[in-house]
C-alpha cells in the first residue's frame, strides 16, 4: 500500500481577530499566499497536483464558494487541479490531510495540497446564520453548549484549578516567544502584506504574562468557574498548508520529506466535554500505529483551552515537556479551520528537527469529537 | 464647507476642536510642538488622538471619524498648513508664545489661508500687533467653549482689517457644518461669554460664601433663578476646573479697565485658595466642591463646607421660600431671608453688569442672551430675565437700594426688551432705542418664535398641532419628558385626520430638552395595578400600534425631526415616519428591555424591516434578527445620529442636521419635497427564521447568564424579545406581514408586564429615576 508523507509546511502569521493586522484581508488572499509559498519552497511540479483540499470550520461568506477550488485560480494552478472544502469544524484541515492520505493509499493521486483557513474576523464563529435545531436543543441541550462551558466541565471533572491552567498558559506563551526569538517560525511563516504592512509575526504571543496578570482577568464563561480569556485560545485569523505526497513520488522528485503519516483516527465523545476528544482519537491512532504514548518523541496537542489540554495530557499519560515545544494555540491562536494543518505540519517539522521517531498531532472538536494523526520519521 | 483645516495645539481644546471638525467631515492636521524624544516627534498630537477615543462623553460622533485627523509637529510640518483652508491656533493662553507662532506662520502661509485663534480672553488687536497686513486681514478669533462638540456657543471676533468674505465663510461653516450658535462679538476682553458668564459665576460663588450658604443651597437657587443646569454654580465650577479660574481671572483683570466691576471680585476667596493648594480642583482632580467617595462599598456624594473646609455627606437643600418664585420670581426676590437676599444680590450684580457693558461688548442684546444660553446652559439670558421681572419692578428695587439705573434700562420704553408687534417678535436696539424685528438667519425656523405669535390648530395639555404654513403642520409633544400617554396617542390619531383632510404634511418636532422619553409607563403600571389589564392592552398597546400604523400609511408624508433622546415609544414614533431628519445630537434607542418590557408599538417590526433592507448585513434569515436582538435586548442607545444609522434606527437616506436651530427648517424642506407625488409606503413582508431563531438566541442568552453578564430576568426578557423577532412558530419559507409581528409584540409585552421583576424595574424608575438590573 502506498504511503503518504508530509513534504512541506507553510503558514501565515496568526493574528488576533477584529483588531489584528489581518482584519481587512479576505481569507482567500491569505490562503493563496501560503499555498504559493509552500509550492515555491517544495519545488514541486504543479502539473502533478491532484487536489487542493481546504479545511474550513465555517465555509460561508468569503470562505464559501468552495474556497478549495477558488484558491486554485488565485494561485495560478493548472486548470486540471481540483479543489474541495472539508468541514470537521476545528479538525477540518487535519481531516484534509487524512483525506489525502486515504486517496494516496488507494492510488488515487501523488500530490495533494492540504490546507486550512479561517478569518474569524470576517466570518463569525457559528457563521452568519446560526440556526440550531429547536427540538434537538430541547432534548439534548448539551449538543449546543458553548465551547467555554464544555471547557469548564472538563476543568471540574479533572479538578484542574485556575492556577494550574494559568501555569500552562504562561508556559505556552514562553515557549512560543522562545521559538519566535530563535527563528523556529521563520521557515514556516509566509509574510503577508495587508496593504499597509508586511506582516511577518504572530500577533498573540505575550511573553510578559504572569500569574498576577492572569489573576486580574474576568471569568469568561461561568461566574463560578475557573476559565478566563487568558486560559483560552483567542479568536484568530490565519491559514496553514501542508504538502502531502506519495512516498515514492517524493523520493523520486527529491522532495524534502518531513515525516510519514503512520496512522489516523477520529472518535466521538460527550459534547459537554468535547475537549476530551483527543483522548479517544489518539488512543485509536496510537493503537493503529502499534505504539504507545511512551514512544512519542513529539506531541502537538491543540490548546483550545488550558483545561482540556491538561486533561488530555493527564489521561493520555503524555510527557508535558514533549508537548507543543514551539508553543500552542493559547499563545499563537486558533484559526479554527487552519489549526489542523498547522499542528500536523509543526509535528512533522519538530520530529525532523529533533530527530525523534514518532509524533502525535491531535485536537478536540466542538459537538464532541477528536481527531489524531501519528507521524513517523522517514529514514534517508 | 471647509474640506481641510489645521489645528495647532493638541491640548484639551485643540484636540476637541479637531475632533469636532472631523465630526463635520473635515480633514484635519493636528500639530503640536515636537516631543523631546526625536524618534517620536509627533507624540503630543498622537497621544491626544488616542485620548479622544477614550474620553467620555465622546468628542467624536463616530469613532471612525478619527481617521480624518492626521498628526504632525510644528518644526517639520508647519508648511503643510497651506493644504488647509483654515488654521486654528489653540495653544497656551500666553500672548508671547502665540505671537512667536504667528511669526512662523507668516513666513510660510499662502495668501488665502484663514487663521484664527481660540483665545478666550486676549483681544484680537493685541494678538496681531506687529503682524503683516496679510496676516491681519486673514485673522479672526474663533472662541469655542469646552467641550467643543457639545457646547453650542462659538464667538467670532473680527477687526477692521478682516476680509469680509472670510468672515462670511467662517461663520457659515461654523454655523451650518459645525452646528455652532455663532455670535459676533466686539473685540473686548473675554468677549461676551466669559465677560458676563465668568462674572456671573464668580459673583455667585463669592456671594454664597458671604451670605453663609451651603454649596447645595447656592446651587439650588442658581438653578432655579437663572434656569441654570442642575450643577448650579459650584457644580459648574467643578466641571470647568477650579484651576482654570485664576488664569481666566488674571487674564481678564490684565486686559480690563480699572473701573470695571470685575476688580471687585478679583480676590480669590480663602476656601478656593485652599482647594487649589490641595488639588481639589473639581472633577479632573481628587474632588472639588463636590466629590464622590466610596463609603461601605457605595458611591456617595460629599460636599465641602465653605467655612470649615471639611467634607461631609451632601444633603439636598430644602428652601421653602423658593416656592414663592414658582409663578412669579419677584415674590421670592422680595422675600426677606438669606436665600432670597443671596438670589437678589447675584441677580442684581449680574444684570447691572450686563446692562452697563452691553453696548461695549455686543452690537445687540440677542447675542448676549444667546451667549449665556448656549455657552453656559442657562434657560434665560440676562435680558430675558429682566423681562420676567419687568422694568418698573427692577428700577424700583434698584432705586430703593440707591443703585444706579443703567442707561439702557432707563431708555427702555415699556416693561420688556422683547415685545410682540404686529405678530412679530421685536427686540430693543439699544443704540437706536427703537424696537426692531427679530430676524433669524436664513435656514432657521424656531417653533418657540412661532408659538409666541400664533395659536395652535388644536391643543391638549401634552401635545399641540401647529400650522407652519405651506401646508406643513408640526405635531409637538410638550408633556413631562415628552412622554406619550393614552390621551397623547388619541390626539395624534385626531391630528392625522386633521392633516389628512386639510394639510399636506406633518413634522414631528419639539424644542424640549429631549424628543421623547417614550410611553408613559407610569400610566400603564397604574392600570395594571388596579386590575385593568385588559384596558392596558387595548388602550395602550393595541391603540398605540393602530395609531402608529395609521401614521405610517397616512396619505401625507410624515417627517420626524428628533434632537437629544428619543427612547422607547418615542423611538417607535420616529420609526413609523417616512423620513427622519435628525439633529446630530440624537440619542435614539429601543430601551424597553431596561424596564423589563419589550417594544410594543411596532419597534421590533420596524427595526427588523430596516435591518432586513440594510446593505451592511450578510444575507439569510438570521443576521437582521440577531442584530435587532442585540440592539433591543441590550437597550442600545445611539450616541449620535451617525451611530443611529449604524444601529439601523435611521436609514442611510435619512438626513442629519448639525445645527439644532436649523432642524425644523431642514425638516420642513424635506416635507415640502415629499409632498409632490407622495404615495404611502408599500406594506412589507418578512421572512423570519421561526423557532430556530429563538434557539440560536437562547444559546447566546444562556452563555451570557453563565458568565454573569446578565441576570435570570434579563434572560427571560431576552427570550420574549427573541421570540417576537424570530416570528415564533413561523417557518422560514412562509412570509408574514406587519400585523403578525405586532401581534407577537403585544403578546410579549403583556407577558412581561405581568412579571413582578419587570414591575419593580418600572416602579424604581418612576420613584428614583434610576434603571435597575434585577
Amino acid at each position: 500500500m502506498p504511503n503518504a508523507v508530509i513534504a512541506g509546511f507553510a503558514r501565515s502569521p496568526f493574528t488576533i481577530s477584529n483588531k489584528g493586522e489581518f482584519k481587512s484581508i479576505r481569507p482567500e488572499d491569505i490562503l493563496a499566499k501560503v499555498i504559493n509559498q509552500l509550492i515555491d519552497k517544495a519545488k514541486i511540479n504543479v502539473d502533478d497536483i491532484e487536489d487542493v483540499i481546504v479545511g474550513c470550520a465555517f465555509p460561508e461568506g468569503e470562505q464559501g464558494f468552495n474556497i478549495g477550488k477558488v484558491v486554485t485560480f488565485m494561485c495560478g494552478l493548472p486548470k486540471h487541479v481540483a479543489g474541495m472544502t472539508v468541514n470537521r469544524w476545528c479538525g477540518s484541515s487535519m481531516q484534509s490531510i487524512h483525506n489525502a492520505a486515504g486517496s494516496i493509499a488507494m492510488g488515487s493521486g501523488n500530490v495533494f495540497i492540504c490546507a486550512g483557513v479561517e478569518s474569524m474576523t470576517r466570518v463569525p464563529m457559528l457563521g452568519f446564520n446560526p440556526m440550531p435545531h429547536p427540538k434537538l436543543l430541547e432534548d439534548q441541550p448539551n449538543v449546543y453548549l458553548s465551547m467555554g462551558v464544555t471547557a469548564e466541565n472538563v476543568a471540574k471533572r479533572y479538578k484542574i484549578d485556575r492556577e494550574e491552567q494559568q501555569r500552562f498558559a504562561i508556559s505556552s506563551h514562553e515557549k512560543a516567544f522562545q521559538a519566535q526569538k530563535s527563528g523556529n517560525f521563520d521557515q514556516e511563516i509566509t509574510p503577508i502584506n495587508n496593504g499597509k504592512d508586511n506582516v511577518t509575526k504572530d500577533g498573540g504571543i505575550r511573553p510578559e504574562t504572569s500569574q498576577e496578570v492572569l489573576d486580574g482577568l474576568k471569568l469568561a464563561f461561568d461566574q463560578n468557574g475557573t476559565i478566563t480569556a487568558g486560559t483560552s485560545s483567542p479568536l484568530t485569523d490565519g491559514a496553514a498548508a501542508t504538502l502531502i505526497c506519495e512516498e515514492e513520488y517524493a523520493k523520486r522528485n527529491n522532495l524534502e520529506i518531513m515525516a510519514r503519516i503512520k496512522s489516523v483516527a477520529v472518535n466521538g465523545c460527550e459534547p459537554e466535554v468535547m475537549g476530551l476528544g483527543p483522548i479517544g482519537a489518539s488512543k485509536k491512532a496510537l493503537e493503529r500505529a502499534g505504539i504507545s504514548s511512551k514512544d512519542l518523541g513529539v506531541v502537538e496537542l491543540n490548546e483550545a483551552f488550558a483545561s482540556q489540554s491538561l486533561a488530555c495530557i493527564k489521561d493520555l499519560n503524555l510527557d508535558e515537556s514533549k508537548v507543543n515545544i514551539d508553543g500552542g494555540a493559547i499563545a499563537l491562536g486558533h484559526p479554527l479551520g487552519a489549526t489542523g494543518a498547522r499542528i500536523t505540519g509543526k509535528a512533522a517539522q519538530i520530529l525532523k528537527r529533533e530527530g525523534k521517531e514518532y509524533a502525535l498531532a491531535t485536537q478536540c472538536i466542538g459537538l464532541g469529537q477528536g481527531i489524531a494523526t501519528v507521524l513517523e520519521a522517514v529514514e534517508k | 464647507m471647509i474640506k481641510k483645516a489645521t489645528v495647532i495645539g493638541a491640548g484639551l481644546m485643540g484636540a476637541g476642536i479637531a475632533a469636532h471638525l472631523a465630526n463635520a467631515g473635515t480633514e484635519v492636521l493636528l500639530l503640536d510642538i515636537p516631543f523631546q524624544d526625536k524618534e517620536r516627534k509627533n507624540h503630543l498630537s498622537e497621544s491626544a488622538i488616542k485620548k479622544l477615543i477614550k474620553t467620555k462623553p465622546s468628542p467624536l460622533t463616530l469613532n471612525s471619524n478619527i481617521s480624518l485627523i492626521k498628526t504632525g509637529n510644528i518644526d517639520d510640518d508647519l508648511h503643510l498648513i497651506n493644504d488647509s483652508e483654515w488654521v486654528i491656533e489653540a495653544i497656551i493662553e500666553d500672548i508671547k508664545v502665540k505671537k512667536d507662532l504667528y511669526k512662523k506662520i507668516q513666513n510660510v502661509m499662502k495668501d488665502d489661508l484663514i487663521i484664527s485663534s481660540n483665545t478666550s480672553t486676549i483681544p484680537l488687536e493685541r494678538l496681531v500687533e506687529n503682524s503683516n497686513q496679510r496676516f491681519k486681514s486673514n485673522f479672526f478669533i474663533t472662541h469655542f467653549f469646552n467641550p467643543p462638540r457639545y457646547l453650542r456657543l462659538l464667538e467670532i471676533v473680527s477687526s477692521k482689517d478682516s476680509i469680509p468674505e472670510y468672515k462670511e465663510k467662517l461663520s457659515e461653516f461654523c454655523d451650518v457644518s459645525l452646528g455652532k450658535s455663532v455670535i459676533h462679538c466686539n473685540d473686548t476682553p473675554g468677549f461676551i461669554g466669559n465677560r458676563i458668564g465668568v462674572f456671573w459665576m464668580i459673583v455667585a460663588a463669592n456671594k454664597a460664601i458671604q451670605h453663609g450658604l451651603t454649596v447645595e443651597e447656592a446651587d439650588q437657587i442658581i438653578t432655579n433663578v437663572f434656569g441654570a443646569p442642575k450643577t448650579g454654580v459650584f457644580g459648574l465650577l467643578d466641571v470647568v476646573g477650579l484651576d482654570l479660574m485664576p488664569h481666566v481671572l488674571s487674564s481678564m483683570i490684565e486686559n480690563i479697565e480699572k473701573e470695571d466691576e470685575y476688580h471687585k471680585f478679583s480676590k480669590i476667596p480663602d476656601i478656593v485658595k485652599y482647594m487649589l493648594d490641595n488639588n481639589l480642583i473639581g472633577r479632573k482632580g481628587i474632588g472639588g466642591f463636590y466629590k464622590l467617595e466610596n463609603v461601605e462599598g457605595k458611591r456617595v456624594k460629599m460636599s465641602i463646607d465653605l467655612k470649615t473646609k471639611e467634607y461631609s455627606l451632601s444633603v439636598k437643600s430644602k428652601i421653602d421660600s423658593l416656592a414663592l418664585g414658582k409663578k412669579d420670581l419677584r415674590l421670592f426676590l422680595d422675600h426677606d431671608d438669606k436665600f432670597a437676599n443671596y438670589a437678589w444680590s447675584v441677580l442684581s450684580e449680574t444684570l447691572l453688569y450686563t446692562l452697563n457693558h452691553a453696548m461695549e461688548i455686543s452690537n445687540d442684546l440677542i447675542s448676549i442672551d444667546d451667549a449665556m444660553r448656549n455657552g453656559f446652559g442657562l434657560k434665560f439670558g440676562p435680558f430675558e430675565l429682566i423681562d420676567k421681572l419687568g422694568k418698573s419692578w427692577l428700577t424700583e428695587k434698584l432705586s430703593s437700594e440707591n443703585r444706579n439705573i443703567p442707561e439702557i434700562l432707563k431708555n427702555l420704553e415699556g416693561e420688556k426688551f422683547y415685545i410682540i408687534k404686529e405678530n412679530k417678535i421685536n427686540y430693543l436696539n439699544y443704540f437706536s432705542k427703537e424696537f426692531e424685528i427679530l430676524k433669524r438667519p436664513d435656514g432657521v425656523i424656531m417653533l418657540s418664535d412661532y408659538k409666541k405669535t400664533n395659536t395652535p390648530i388644536k391643543k391638549i395639555p401634552s401635545a399641540s398641532l401647529w400650522d407652519l404654513g405651506d401646508g406643513i403642520t408640526v405635531f409637538e409633544l410638550h408633556s413631562r419628558g415628552n412622554s406619550i400617554d393614552i390621551n397623547t396617542m388619541k390626539f395624534l390619531d385626531q391630528a392625522i385626520d386633521i392633516v389628512s383632510s386639510s394639510f399636506s404634511a406633518m413634522i414631528i418636532y419639539n424644542e424640549g430638552s429631549l424628543f421623547s422619553a417614550g410611553a408613559n409607563v407610569g400610566e400603564a403600571l397604574f392600570l395594571g395595578n388596579i386590575g385593568l389589564e385588559s384596558e392596558l392592552v387595548e388602550n395602550i398597546v393595541e391603540n398605540g400600534q393602530k395609531v402608529y400604523q395609521k401614521l405610517k400609511y397616512s396619505k401625507f408624508p410624515v417627517v420626524a425631526a428628533p434632537s437629544s433622546m428619543a427612547l422607547g415609544g418615542g423611538c417607535e414614533l420616529l420609526l413609523h415616519c417616512d423620513y427622519i431628519q435628525a439633529h446630530i445630537e440624537s440619542y435614539i434607542g429601543l430601551t424597553e428591555a431596561a424596564l423589563g418590557i419589550c417594544p410594543g408599538w411596532g419597534g421590533c417590526k420596524e427595526l427588523l424591516y430596516r435591518l432586513s433592507n440594510s446593505n451592511n448585513l450578510p444575507k439569510g434569515p438570521m443576521p437582521a434578527v440577531m442584530k435587532a436582538f442585540e440592539t433591543i435586548g441590550m437597550a442600545k442607545t445611539s450616541t449620535s445620529a451617525l451611530e443611529a444609522k449604524k444601529l439601523g434606527f435611521l436609514k442611510e437616506t435619512d438626513g442629519i442636521t448639525m445645527n439644532r436651530d436649523r432642524l425644523l427648517f431642514d425638516a420642513k424642506s424635506v416635507a415640502m419635497n415629499l409632498i409632490e407625488n407622495y404615495e404611502p409606503p408599500e406594506k412589507p413582508k418578512f421572512n423570519l427564521p421561526g423557532k430556530t431563531g429563538l434557539s440560536a438566541m437562547t444559546i447566546g442568552l444562556e452563555s451570557m447568564k453563565n458568565s454573569g453578564q446578565i441576570s435570570d430576568h434579563d434572560k427571560f426578557i431576552g427570550m420574549q424579545i427573541a421570540n417576537v423577532l424570530s416570528g415564533e412558530n413561523v417557518d422560514l419559507i412562509e412570509e408574514v406581514d406587519e400585523e403578525y409581528i405586532l401581534n407577537l409584540e403585544s403578546k410579549a409585552i403583556q407577558t412581561l408586564f405581568r412579571e413582578p421583576k419587570s414591575q419593580e424595574r418600572i416602579e424604581t424608575l418612576l420613584e428614583t429615576g434610576k434603571v435597575i438590573r434585577n
